[in-house]
């Protein structure tokens, strides 16, 4: 089932694309979409290879990052779960910042859902930068039997609002791969090359920078 | 109200300001379950950011305040032998407010395109209350025309100190989105307690920050950058070698003054001036030293100079050019970024939802104990409650906080001290007479994503004595242009300006000799000077209520903590002082946030893990191996420092 397309998924996360390959790109993309839909699961099969049953929220990894090498270009997502903050709508604004792409995602078997991931849409294109690449992900495409969200509807709404479309499957991996690879060739690739999710503006804080004073407190 | 949250928590925190969310996240980090509430449909309370709509709509509920609603159903969820105590909302009350345009409602159409503007209506510069602006609609009639003028406007402003777009009303507020204005803006000393907590933590990885580029002070009558860096001091042409000894030499005894105690002999019940004066600096140095880098004033204690100066220069180097720091899209992101990690290690958040009443135990005042709260007329129970002063009941405050914070916020159509780049600007502006409280002056640009191209934005804060308008009203007059302006662009002419650079090793240069003669006011503000002040577009002023240095425990039963709203000072060490005591009495022993892991360490239940080092403290409850740290490390850094730059 599992699709790779001409991505290759680096599982390990541990091996760095060497420097010769070409150049490597940053990406912040951030998950959306109602509790349960299976956010986290797409992301699992993604960059673990793996489906839990029974996945609980997930706690203390809502925060992933995954390789997908394109022609001369290896993209890295940095991708962002929402952490169980939109269950109760209090998704926090820092969520979007700079993010240059999102998978917004709905469950197949629930029509509630697919409204709901219309009001992220909304919501991102409100939010977020006005060029983030979206994609739309009808999840749980394995339980066809129980589908309540037909697929060309859906794809029309894609279509109108210019978002990329799937029906995936966390459980089956199909798509899975497919969605993130169609999202790395949208994005723009020459704007900056260490974006790290940052949008290419602000620094981030890391211990090592400068000259250091006091030995390094991390990891204590 | 949605309402399948559970009924049992370990710490239900109340209010997601700065002090709130870091106890949040140290308790959701070690395992404990933690409820995260705020009554606003936003985060951070009286810390938070909003873009233009945001605040405008911000101003509005301080005009009129939602009631808290009475709950009947409340006296039923309170067992024998407790009591309800009903949450309060007075320590948040926001007062003075008094917002302004500067500029039209509308361009008209031949504005647009032409570089005059009509000489029409000036109110006289007084700064008056003028809320209703605020209600007018918006009037989307020009909408298309100023699209287009948008557009060209992004080109124009590649030279930061060339203003040329004409503002009005309207346009600014259709760029709504592409402002972040802080209710409380604050910075970050590099080594400050907050930098090292959200390194040591790894909550840095969630924000983005900017190197605040200049230090500007007020001296006679003008703006001067102040060399604050040893690189500074001896590339400033403006003072003399014997001069640059000195000050070094200085310097250096208040970095090293815990060892040299003899330096300041004599000095320790004497004000920092005295000693200053003692080492015979030039008015200038001991400016500079006085107000800028100990941002001290003329009565401070001699050894809390010092100790202010250490603080300054200790975080000098570690990035860029000044010792500070200003969070991307403002200071209301941080205490989201502990909120998010608290969600990340399983808090729940639910916003626009109050707490309406504390379920006390009914006993002797001094032992009172927090079981419960309600929310939405339900009984969640808690083992510690942690509360936003501002919903502390008003019988939990021993007195009520007298103190409050005067603050401005200005959007304007240049820099305050123009330069070749974009500037972030930190001013203290010393008072009059140079001993009462200075005014916190902070100037952010569209690089911070303060606001959009062509525009900055201008933070004032200091003590509040009167009204926020008459506290800052000498600050505003000195450094900004207060006039009703139909356009802007009669103004404007840019080349004049270009010879007020910010670079301290060209500033006034020909100037230096003549300042330091005792040169009067007037001295470089001949007219074409106070017409390079940015025009104001937009103004607000209101007052805070200063609750940091109110007694948060007298009254409170033994599981409450209190957090205090945002203080007057430069940075949010308070609030990080503050939100490690809370946590040491409620976990003594805990670690308080303990590194969370990066990606590349997080080992799924069920996954092959490769053995590796597991970090002390992070332990079954993240539900989460760690290993393969340094390479993770590494990874990071490879990001960060090319994003950096």
């Amino acid at each position: 089932m599992t699709n790779l397309g001409s991505a290759m998924a680096n599982r390990s996360g541990a091996q760095r694309p060497n420097g010769t390959q070409g150049k490597i790109c940053q990406f912040k993309l951030v998950l959306l979409g109602e509790s349960a839909v299976g956010k986290s699961s797409l992301v699992l099969r993604f960059v673990k290879g793996q489906f839990h049953e029974y996945q609980e929220s997930t706690i203390g990894a809502a925060f992933l990052t995954q390789t997908v090498c394109l022609d001369d270009t290896t993209v890295k997502f940095e991708i962002w779960d929402t952490a169980g903050q939109e269950r109760y709508h209090s998704l926090a604004p820092m969520y979007y910042r700079g993010a240059q792409a999102a998978i917004v995602v709905y469950d197949i078997t629930n029509q509630d859902t697919f409204g709901r991931a219309k009001t992220w849409v909304k919501e991102l294109q409100r939010q977020a930068s006005p060029n983030i690449v979206i994609a739309l992900a009808g999840n749980k495409a394995d339980l066809a039997n129980k589908r309540m969200v037909e697929y060309d509807e859906a794809r029309g709404y894609a279509e109108e609002n210019g978002l990329l479309f799937m029906e995936t499957s966390a459980k089956t991996a199909m798509n899975v791969n497919d969605i993130f690879l169609a999202i790395a060739k949208k994005l723009p690739k020459n704007e900056q090359v260490a974006g790290a999710g940052t949008s290419g503006q602000g620094r981030r804080l890391v211990e090592s920078e400068g000259q250091q004073k006091a030995p390094g407190n991390c990891c204590k | 109200m949605e309402d399948d949250l559970p009924s049992e928590y370990d710490v239900i925190v109340v209010g997601t300001g700065m002090t709130e969310s870091i106890v949040a996240a140290a308790a959701s980090r070690i395992g404990k379950r933690v409820l995260h509430l705020d009554s606003n449909e936003y985060y951070g309370g009286l810390w938070a950011s909003f873009n233009f709509e945001g605040i405008q709509k911000w101003i509005e509920d301080c005009h009129h305040p939602a009631n808290p609603q009475e709950e009947n159903v409340m006296s039923a969820v309170a067992n024998d032998g407790e009591m309800l105590i009903k949450a309060g909302n007075q320590f948040s009350t926001i007062s003075n407010i008094e917002e302004k345009w500067y500029i039209v409602e509308e361009l008209a159409d031949y504005q647009e395109g032409l570089l005059f503007s009509r000489n029409t209506q000036t109110d006289g510069g007084e700064i008056k209350g003028d809320v209703d602006n605020t209600k007018k609609e918006e009037d989307y009639e020009t909408e298309k025309h100023e699209e287009e003028e948008s557009e060209a406007g992004c080109g124009k402003d590649i030279v930061p100190h060339a203003p040329t777009q004409q503002w009005s009303q309207a346009k600014l507020k259709k760029e709504y989105r592409k402002f972040n204005l802080d209710l409380a803006p604050k910075l970050l000393f590099a080594r400050g307690s907050l930098v090292e907590l959200l390194i040591s933590s790894n909550i840095a990885r969630y924000a983005e920050f900017r190197s605040v580029t200049r230090v500007l002070t007020w001296l006679d009558g003008r703006l001067e950058s102040v060399p604050c860096s040893r690189a500074d001091v001896f590339a400033t042409r403006h003072v003399t070698v014997v001069e640059k000894r000195m000050l070094m030499k200085l310097l250096t005894a208040c970095m090293e003054y815990e060892n040299s105690s003899k330096e300041f002999e004599g000095f320790e019940d004497k004000p920092f001036l005295e000693y200053l004066k003692s080492k015979k600096l030039t008015p200038n140095l001991l400016h500079y030293v006085l107000y800028a880098i100990a941002m001290a004033t003329g009565t401070t204690p001699c050894m809390e100079g010092v100790a202010r100066t250490q603080k300054f220069l200790n975080s000098l180097g570690r990035y860029g050019n000044t010792p500070f720091l200003w969070p991307m899209y403002g200071s209301g992101e941080i205490p989201q970024c502990f909120c998010r990690l608290c969600a990340v290690f399983g808090g729940l958040y639910h916003l626009k939802r109050a707490a309406e009443a504390v379920i006390v135990s009914d006993g002797e005042d001094s032992n009172l104990t927090c079981h419960a709260i309600v929310s939405g007329g339900r009984r969640l129970n808690t083992s510690h409650l942690v509360l936003a002063v501002g919903y502390a009941p008003p019988q939990f405050l021993q007195t009520a906080p007298n103190g409050g914070v005067s603050r401005g916020i200005f959007i304007t159509d240049r820099s305050i001290l123009p330069a070749d780049k974009e500037s972030l600007t930190l001013l203290q502006f010393p008072s009059a007479d140079g001993c009462g409280e200075p005014v916190t002056v902070i100037e952010v640009g569209p690089s911070t994503n303060a606001c959009p191209p062509g525009m900055y934005v201008v933070h004032m804060t200091c003590k509040q004595k009167i009204t926020a308008r008459e506290d800052l009203q000498t600050v505003v007059q000195k450094l900004l242009h207060t006039e009703f302006s139909d356009g802007a662009m009669i103004r404007t002419n840019t080349d004049t300006q270009s010879t007020q650079t910010a670079s301290p090793n060209k500033t006034h240069s020909e100037d230096s000799e003549g300042q330091e003669g005792n040169e009067t006011e007037d001295k470089g503000k001949s007219d074409p000077g106070s017409d390079l002040k940015p025009q104001v577009l937009w103004s607000l002023f209101f007052n805070c209520p200063e609750t940091s240095d109110c007694d948060l425990t007298a009254n409170v039963p033994t599981n409450v903590f209190l957090c205090s709203g945002p203080d007057v000072d430069l940075d949010f060490e308070h609030a990080v002082k503050q939100a490690k005591e809370i946590f040491s009495k409620m976990y003594q022993d805990s670690e308080f946030l303990p590194r969370a892991p990066d990606p590349e360490e997080i080992v799924l239940e069920g996954e092959e893990s490769t053995p590796g080092p597991v970090f002390e403290g992070d332990s079954s409850e993240a539900k989460a191996d760690e290993n393969k740290s340094e390479l993770g490390d590494e990874e990071e850094k490879g990001a960060d420092d090319g994003g950096a730059e």
